[in-house]
């Protein structure tokens, strides 16, 4: 089966998408030398700072934007020109969602249906009830979180196969954002559906995430498993002691190292084994291993 | 016979979702609340029930299967096998990390073992 998404060695400079036909700087490169690739069926949940460039990740992805080195693939053919035919196999719900205000949301939803071969318009407007929107409103007068809801209706009625979300759950409030995940989990996704979303919420990652991606300084810093990163990635707290330096030398696969007060804290990538009992070694979930691997 | 199992998971520890829901089933065995030829929920009303990822549930069932605690039988889903473990020794080890992190914790506070033992007693009655 075709891979959904994969990308290699990509990097996009920010001068590049303003001038075109600059060269870029190496220091001025947002993304540098990204690989990625998605097996049809996962979820994954893409982690990142404010800036660390997830956005024109997701873009060059979707060829909605044209790297300056390397390529990115959907459905193997190269995003920059794929075909209508893997486009129409696409959803994506954007961040900022620019919908007509004028129209109607059912209007709305019927307009942008017409694009799409497969479009099941039922189900659109059973989306709309469930997210209890009125379809005789007009867009505008919707709330930012119910435009959000619309966006992702748009975004997934023709039950695409790899569907990308961009910050999709940042107006949402709490219940919005469970029926959001309900909504993607039952009505939509499948075996043969990928889906990418990107959020600082680590807590709906964990809960429908299959592997998660980590950017940060324009690299992918780790893409895993959840639940193998879960089980391998650990937190060790070293209090102060004599021989403390020289236990942190023999420690193998540290990822991070902080203080805390008199503690030294150190992150690795796989539990250290027969550590001495008063050392104390914790799993971490998503936001600590966040935290740790920022600090 | 299925039963409702009152699964409960929480998705931001440390421990990864699918790990948390073997303990549970294998706890619920242990203890006598799930009995040999008792059949699992299936993984989609696991995963609705619970908003998770079907694909975890699944990956659950095949870790308690791969374990010999329940068979996948066509057509009816996953049934609880009759043990082979002697359920005391099951048991404790189900608690031995609990304990662990318990004795650590308490030894970092600088409790002594008898003040520790009065805090589990204590506890123990609380909870009666």
């Amino acid at each position: 089966m075709n891979k959904p998404l994969d990308i290699q060695s990509l990097s996009h400079g920010f001068s590049q998408s303003l001038w075109p036909w600059a060269k870029a700087n190496e220091d001025e490169y947002c993304l540098d030398s990204i690989d990625l690739s998605l097996e049809p069926g996962s979820i994954t949940g893409l982690l990142g700072k404010n800036g660390a460039g997830k956005t024109t990740l997701i873009q060059c992805a979707l060829g909605l934007i044209q790297p300056i080195q390397g390529h990115a693939e959907i459905f193997s053919e190269n995003s920059w020109n794929a075909s209508t035919e893997s486009r129409q196999q696409l959803g994506y719900v954007p961040q900022e969602s620019g919908l007509l205000d004028n129209a109607k949301n059912e209007e709305l939803l019927r307009h942008w249906g017409a694009y799409y071969k497969n479009w099941d318009h039922d189900f659109a407007l059973a989306l709309l009830d469930k997210f209890e929107i009125d379809k005789a409103k007009k867009t505008g007068q919707l709330s930012v979180g119910q435009r959000q809801c619309v966006s992702i209706i748009m975004a997934i009625a023709h039950r695409p196969n790899l569907l990308v979300l961009d910050e999709p759950v940042a107006g949402l409030d709490p219940k919005a954002r469970r029926q959001f995940i309900e909504v993607l989990l039952e009505d939509y996704w499948d075996e043969n559906k990928t889906i990418l979303f990107s959020s600082h919420i680590t807590s709906d990652i964990e809960r429908i995430a299959s592997d998660v991606i980590f950017l940060k300084d324009r690299k992918i810093l780790l893409q895993e498993n959840l639940d193998q990163l879960k089980a391998n990635y650990h937190k060790i707290t070293l209090p102060e002691q004599e021989d403390r330096q020289s236990l942190i030398d023999g420690i193998e696969n540290k990822v991070a190292i902080r203080e805390r007060g008199n503690d030294i804290i150190v992150t690795v990538s796989q539990p250290v084994p027969q550590l001495s009992s008063d050392i104390l070694q914790q799993q971490l979930n998503l936001e600590d291993l966040f935290m740790e691997l920022h600090a | 016979m299925q039963k409702n199992l009152n699964l409960n998971i929480n998705p931001n520890i440390g421990t990864a979702v699918f790990k948390q829901l073997v303990d549970q089933v294998q706890r619920l065995i242990a203890r006598g609340q799930l009995l040999a030829g008792d059949q699992l929920p299936s993984t989609r009303e696991v995963a609705k029930q619970l908003t998770i990822n079907p694909m975890t549930v699944s990956k659950a069932y095949s870790q308690l299967e791969l374990e010999g605690h329940v068979e996948r039988k066509k057509g009816i889903g996953m049934i609880v096998k009759a043990s082979t473990q002697d359920p005391k020794e099951q048991q404790e080890s189900l608690l031995k990390p609990t304990l662990k992190e318990f004795v650590f914790q308490a030894k970092q506070l600088g409790l002594s073992k008898s003040e520790a033992y009065k805090l589990i007693e204590q506890s123990w009655s609380e909870d009666e």
